[in-house]
């Protein structure tokens, strides 16, 4: 799946988890939302080569920041 | 480096700090939801399962390491070796990951068991080692 799809649905998750913490009697209004999210979960797909790479150079430049300790 | 500008790192590190603290619980649930779910027709679950830890295993490395830097100071020796140790540790079990779900794709690999245990296993280790001294907990409510 798409790494922006995932933090797109995170994003949508934190949403919808500070709302029902404020009104949990939004639990019914808010679950078509859920099973809305549902079918987009259902199709994980691998990644296309574009993907990969650009996986691979946001892992890489992760690294890069942590290569030394601590000063 | 000067000391406002030194401040300000320190700032946009706690800052980040709070908003992945804040992010995590949900990008995990995400994660979750995902994993649970079927795959598209025709997808190997192995590489599918494996590109997605490839690619939350970064964010959660990036968060850890950023919590670790910017609390160094405060860490006991103890503490300070074990971070160290992921720190030197993940990238090359990343990239032997990586390599490994290249070859399994090719059909040279039967299996990647070992290379994604690792994995997995730096990944959580950093992810109760940060909530073990006080850092985010990534299992629900922020600090």
């Amino acid at each position: 799946m798409n790494p922006a799809l995932i933090v797109q649905i995170a994003q949508a998750i934190d949403i919808l988890i500070k709302a029902l913490v404020k009104d949990p009697k939004l639990v019914p209004a808010l679950s078509p939302i859920v099973a809305g999210m549902i079918p987009a979960l259902s199709q994980s797909a691998g990644e296309t080569p574009e993907q990969t790479e650009a996986r691979r150079t946001a892992a890489e430049a992760v690294f890069a920041k942590y290569a030394l300790p601590p000063a | 480096m000067s000391t406002a500008s030194s401040a300000s790192g320190r700032s946009l590190l706690h800052r980040r700090g709070a908003l992945l603290s804040r992010a995590l619980p949900a990008i995990f649930l995400a994660l979750a939801l995902v994993g649970c779910a079927t795959l598209a027709p025709g997808e190997d679950p192995v590489v599918v399962r494996t590109e997605q830890l490839l690619t939350m295993a970064t964010p959660v490395y990036d968060s850890g390491m950023a919590w670790y830097f910017a609390n160094a100071e405060r860490l006991s020796p103890g503490a300070r070796e074990v971070f160290e140790r992921v720190r030197v540790g993940f990238p090359p079990a990343y990239r032997s990951l990586d390599s490994a779900l290249q070859l399994y794709k090719a059909g040279k690999r039967k299996e990647l068991m070992n290379e994604f245990a690792e994995v997995q296993r730096l990944v959580e280790q950093l992810l109760s080692l940060v909530k073990a001294l006080g850092g985010p907990d990534l299992a629900g409510g922020a600090k």
